[in-house]
């Protein structure tokens, strides 16, 4: 049964299109640009799944990801990367650092929604 | 009879002809630095600012009742200039090296820096000048008296008042508009040099030909003149030993110590190598003005009738023989003399004041830091610097109007002339004597300041003016060995010297003493070896530990003193000797200490000081750790100077290396860095298009949705359109492939297509120009330089984050080359990430909002070098702010 | 961009390069010369002040033999004008430039 989606991401425009994907298969998706900020809003209001993008302003993904691995309360919340850099040694420090799944862009809309589903669904 | 009215016209003309000259001078000096201009003969003219009114009407005076006294105050200078090897020399390389721009300012320089004893000059210098400029204007007063009575009009006070009122107003207008044109003293003032060189062959002129209108006009030949000169009531030598002695000593001191003179001599000097012409050419010139003086003093005592005023010989004699153009030239003759000394001692003056006392003063009613922040020190500089002009001639001629124009003021000169030898002590001791201390010289400063105002200046009033009658017969409380005439019961002496050897003995011991029981503070010390050993030492002897301070607040700070073309070449300068580019340096000892040379020819040693520390925070403690390795350092560096050489070429070269290797690291991480960013780049649009492309083929959407999902898809794919033209750009640029397409064009026009095509309708940017201004052809690939202008605008659009957006753009010429500043008033790029702007994909900040790639830049770096020209980023300007230099060769000046 | 600035590089190359060889016991005649020059200028004022005070041990009230003042003047401005010309000798030989003891400081544009 669907739940809440954190979304952390800074480009408008794909914000956009992964909200209407997630919100058409009845996820509620909550949205959040400034990744300083981040991680105190996922303990703020602890979603089901974060999707995470890596080049953020202020803070990076992967800091973000630390961060959430370091506190318990986070340390086993779902989280699914997204990179537009898609080197290997990206992927390879997003595994190390505990990442549920690090899928580059650009993403096919059946893709995205079938690994929220597999992630966050129960 | 010549009339009044037509006296007050030549003087008139003449005034007019003076500013004349004095404009001209400047605007030559503008337009090219002109030989001529600053030539040892100017340089030696300007120097017979000694020979005031007093010496020009009152030698003749002076003659006629003491006999050839008179000489002794031409003969001290000309033993000094005679003598240049020994002081002068130093003074004036000290002077060049150093950056003095006043007397005061050398001693506080001297001395640590020192506030107060800049303070205490000042003072005594202001005590002692006023009634001296009050003396001139006396003489002017006088000599217009001379015309009017002869033309039969009886004049009172208030006529003598009135004409003494214009002249210093009409000196007040003059030395404002040509002494406070520049601001640092090194750029002198070309212009009002240039008048008082003329006023100077006009003087001497003047005397000359009065003088050989009485030999040969009136006495009948030299060898008559000799015969009379022996019958007459001064023929006889009867010269006390004594006040020959002293005179001549007192007048060789006060040749070095009036500010005027130091001024001449020092601040306005150009060149060393005038002082070569001038050690011969000034004694000539002294000579030649005091040749004639014993004649007319001799004639006029036989021609004139009983109790007429010696003093006004030189223009009564003519009058009464109905020479009446040769009185005037002779009127113009004293009227140069006093205008010019004037002049020059109000200039020198006004420094003083403005930066000793008013800019101090301004500095310390702000908190700290307060050189940095708002308001424009210049601005403050030159109106600190007009006021203390139109204040000191204001003083000048307040006292004139309260003596009463009366004999108090003809005996001022010889009083003035002690007042400040009083400087002396610490001038030599502090040009000569390394131990010389700073407590010393106040000591010996203030003292001998007393001891002078005690026994001469005071009493100078007349008896019951300031000292009552009993003091001065009595001493005060009756304590007889202070009375003023006769300190500690020297009686018999004669006034002038009694006070000429107790304030100058008293002066020096204090002075010596002071000396050698403090201990002198680092700086004191440092300034102390820099000043006495001028000729060996390199000014190099580090003054500073590399501080705190921060390259671009001294740069924001310089801009306010120097202005902002000249701070930001200084700085541009101070970079490349350091090997490196930009207009950042690092903050070395060396920059710091030279920059703050080069702010205190604007605003005093002791300002500047106070004012770089400010920024350089902590530096007084940072000395004192100094000290003890700059001794050591010092006797090193006397061996190993030719090391140093050396050595610092190689510290250049292996900056340059070390930089050059870092570029190299920091390139091939780039290159990684680059491919990554290329991904991200060209990934992100993909994303959104696949993204929305895949939901616009699912189908079912409202038409809204789907027109707007259509939009997005469009402008991503233009965004990837965008992306790769930049690149394909850069790439054909870097590789310095691509064809220059060179036409002609305005440049105003240039910028409108930029302006046009980087704005859109809703843009909230306010862009300011000056269209007017704008006129220059060009003749390279405008399409090129419009795409620069585009990105520098659309940057701004981008990344000014002011509530009210503005953006500057600006055409100037500097050195010769065209730049235009684009500066907007956001809050600019911190000095951290200057240096990474115009790299590819270098991004600051929240990449969303600017929806570029980070390549703008780069390419207006890529296009300016394919052009010919340059893109820099300029640091200091309140917000972000680029400069491109045009290219030379393709920029004409379309007038 | 242009050079650096004049004021800037004389300075510093005051600093650095201007290093006299220890001082030579003997000096080639030149060097010598201008040594002597500077000599002179030195004295220069030395003897004009003691030129000038001499008529001092003339004076006396008592001495019936006062000398006059027009003898004075011819006096004092014979000892004026011989200074002057002296010194107008000695600026002419004198080469500021190779002053060894400026260091080079004495190098203007």
């Amino acid at each position: 049964m669907p739940g809440r989606v954190l979304l952390i991401e800074d480009e408008p425009n794909i914000i956009e299109a992964i909200s209407f994907i997630l919100t058409r298969d009845g996820w509620t998706v909550h949205t959040h640009s400034d990744g300083e900020t981040a991680a105190e809003r996922v303990r703020r209001m602890p979603p089901d799944l974060v999707i995470l993008d890596v080049m953020l302003p202020g803070r990076s993904g992967y800091d973000i990801l630390r961060d959430l691995r370091a506190d318990p309360e986070t340390r086993l919340l779902p989280v699914m990367m997204l990179t537009a850099r898609g080197q290997t040694k990206d992927r390879e420090l997003a595994e190390q650092l505990g990442v549920n799944l690090f899928m580059t862009k650009p993403f096919s809309n059946a893709e995205i929604l079938e690994h929220v589903r597999s992630l966050a669904g129960t | 009879m010549i009339n009044f009215n037509l006296l007050a016209g030549i003087s008139l003309g003449y005034v007019a002809l003076l500013f004349l000259v004095a404009a001209l001078a400047e605007r030559r000096a503008l337009r090219a630095p002109s030989r001529w201009l600053r030539s040892p003969l100017i340089y030696t003219l300007s120097l017979s600012i000694y020979c005031t009114a007093w010496t020009f009407y009152g030698a003749v005076g002076y003659a006629a009742r003491s006999g050839l006294e008179y000489l002794t105050i031409y003969l001290g200078p000309s033993l000094v200039m005679l003598g240049w090897w020994w002081i002068l020399r130093k003074l004036v390389r000290i002077g060049r090296t150093q950056r003095i721009t006043s007397i005061a300012d050398l001693i506080s320089s001297r001395f640590g820096k020192s506030t107060s004893l800049g303070v205490i000059v000042t003072l005594l210098c202001v005590v002692g000048i006023t009634p001296y400029i009050a003396l001139q204007l006396q003489s002017l007063a006088l000599s217009f008296g001379v015309f009017a009575g002869a033309a039969g009009a009886d004049w009172e006070r208030s006529d003598f008042n009135s004409v003494a009122l214009w002249a210093a107003v009409g000196l007040t207008l003059f030395t404002v508009l040509f002494g406070t044109r520049n601001l640092d003293s090194s750029e002198r003032h070309n212009g009002v040099v240039t008048a008082i060189a003329l006023e100077a062959v006009v003087k001497l002129a003047a005397l000359l030909a009065v003088g050989i209108f009485v030999v040969w006009g009136l006495g009948g030949g030299p060898t008559e003149v000799m015969d009379r000169i022996a019958a007459s009531e001064i023929g006889v030598w009867d010269q006390s030993a004594g006040r020959w002695m002293g005179l001549t000593f007192l007048a060789a001191a006060a040749f070095l110590c009036l500010p005027r003179m130091f001024h001449v001599l020092v601040v306005e000097n150009s060149s060393e190598r005038h002082l070569l012409t001038a050690s011969w050419a000034f004694p000539l010139y002294v000579l030649l003005m005091s040749l004639f003086v014993v004649p007319i003093a001799v004639v006029g005592l036989e021609l004139m009738p009983e109790g007429a005023n010696p003093d006004l010989f030189v223009l009564t004699v003519p009058l009464s023989q109905g020479q009446e153009g040769l009185a005037t030239l002779a009127f113009l003759g004293g009227f140069s003399s006093a205008t010019s000394m004037v002049i020059v001692a109000t200039i020198a003056l006004a420094t003083m004041v403005s930066n000793h006392i008013v800019l101090p003063l301004w500095l310390s009613s702000r908190p700290a830091g307060g050189a940095m922040m708002s308001g424009d020190v210049r601005a403050i500089v030159l109106v600190a610097r007009r006021f203390s002009i139109a204040g000191v001639l204001a003083l000048g001629y307040i006292y004139y109007y309260l003596s009463g124009g009366s004999g108090a003021l003809a005996s001022i000169g010889l009083i003035a002339f002690v007042g400040l030898a009083q400087i002396l002590p610490a001038m030599i001791g502090g040009i000569f004597w390394r131990g010389a201390t700073r407590t010393g010289a106040a000591l010996g400063l203030v003292l001998g300041f007393v001891i002078w105002l005690w026994t001469l200046f005071l009493p100078s009033f007349g008896e019951g003016a300031v000292m009552s009658t009993q003091v001065m017969t009595e001493g005060p409380f009756g304590i007889a060995f202070l009375r003023p005439e006769a300190l500690f019961g020297t009686m018999g002496l004669d006034p002038i010297l009694h006070a000429t050897f107790w304030s100058l003995f008293l002066n020096t011991f204090a002075f010596v003493v002071g000396s050698l029981v403090s201990f002198p503070t680092p700086i004191e010390r440092l300034q102390g070896a820099q000043f006495v050993n001028v000729f060996e030492h390199s000014p190099g002897t580090p003054t500073w530990k590399p501080a705190a301070g921060q390259a671009e607040d001294l740069l924001i700070m310089s801009q306010r003193i120097l202005g902002a073309n000249e701070a930001q070449e200084a700085f541009e300068r101070a970079a490349v000797l350091q090997g490196k580019t930009g207009f950042l340096p690092d903050v070395t000892p060396e920059f710091v200490q030279s920059l703050e040379r080069q702010l205190s020819g604007s605003v005093g040693a002791a300002t500047a000081h106070a004012m770089v520390s400010q920024v350089t925070e902590g530096s007084s403690v940072s000395v004192q750790d100094l000290m003890a390795v700059a001794d050591e350092a010092a006797q090193i560096l006397e061996y190993s100077s030719k090391l140093e050489a050396k050595s610092d070429e190689l510290e250049r070269t292996a900056r340059a290396l070390s930089d050059a290797n870092e570029k190299l690291t920091a390139l091939s991480i780039q290159k990684d860095a680059f491919l990554s960013q290329i991904s991200h780049e060209l990934r992100t649009p993909m994303t959104s298009i696949r993204s929305f492309s895949e939901i616009l083929r699912d189908g079912d959407l409202d038409p809204d949705a789907q027109e707007r999902y259509a939009q997005i898809i469009h402008s991503e794919a233009e965004r990837l359109t965008r992306l790769l033209d930049n690149l394909l750009d850069l790439t054909v640029l870097e590789n310095g492939q691509g064809v220059i397409n060179r036409e002609q064009g305005q440049l105003r026009d240039l910028l409108d297509r930029a302006v046009s095509a980087a704005c859109g309708e809703g843009d909230r940017l306010l862009i300011r120009r000056d269209r007017a201004s704008e006129t220059l052809e060009l003749d390279t690939d405008l399409d090129r330089l419009v795409q620069v202008f585009i990105n520098l605008i659309a940057n701004a659009l981008k990344y000014c984050d002011a509530e009210r957006p503005e953006l500057k753009i600006q055409l100037r010429r500097l050195r010769g080359a065209y730049v235009i500043d684009f500066i907007d008033n956001g809050s600019g790029i911190p000095s951290e990430s200057q240096d990474v702007i115009f790299e590819k994909f270098s991004r600051l900040g929240d990449q969303a909002r600017a929806g570029g790639a980070g390549l703008g830049l780069a390419i207006c770096r890529e296009v300016m070098e394919r052009l010919g020209g340059r893109i820099a980023y300029l640091p200091a300007q309140g917000g972000a702010a680029f400069r491109v230099w045009l290219p030379q060769a393709q920029a004409m000046a379309a007038q | 961009m242009s050079g650096p600035d004049p004021r800037t590089t004389s300075q510093s190359r005051r600093a650095t390069v201007d290093v006299d060889a220890p001082n030579p016991v003997f000096l080639e005649q030149s060097g010598y010369r201008q040594r002597r020059l500077r000599d002179a200028l030195r004295m220069l004022p030395v003897f004009g002040a003691v030129l000038w005070l001499l008529p001092l041990f003339r004076s006396g009230p008592e001495e019936g033999s006062a000398p006059g003042n027009a003898a004075m003047l011819i006096y004092i401005f014979a000892v004026w004008s011989s200074l002057i010309v002296l010194a107008w000798f000695l600026s002419r030989r004198l080469r500021f430039d190779t002053d060894a003891e400026d260091r080079g400081g004495g190098r203007q544009p």
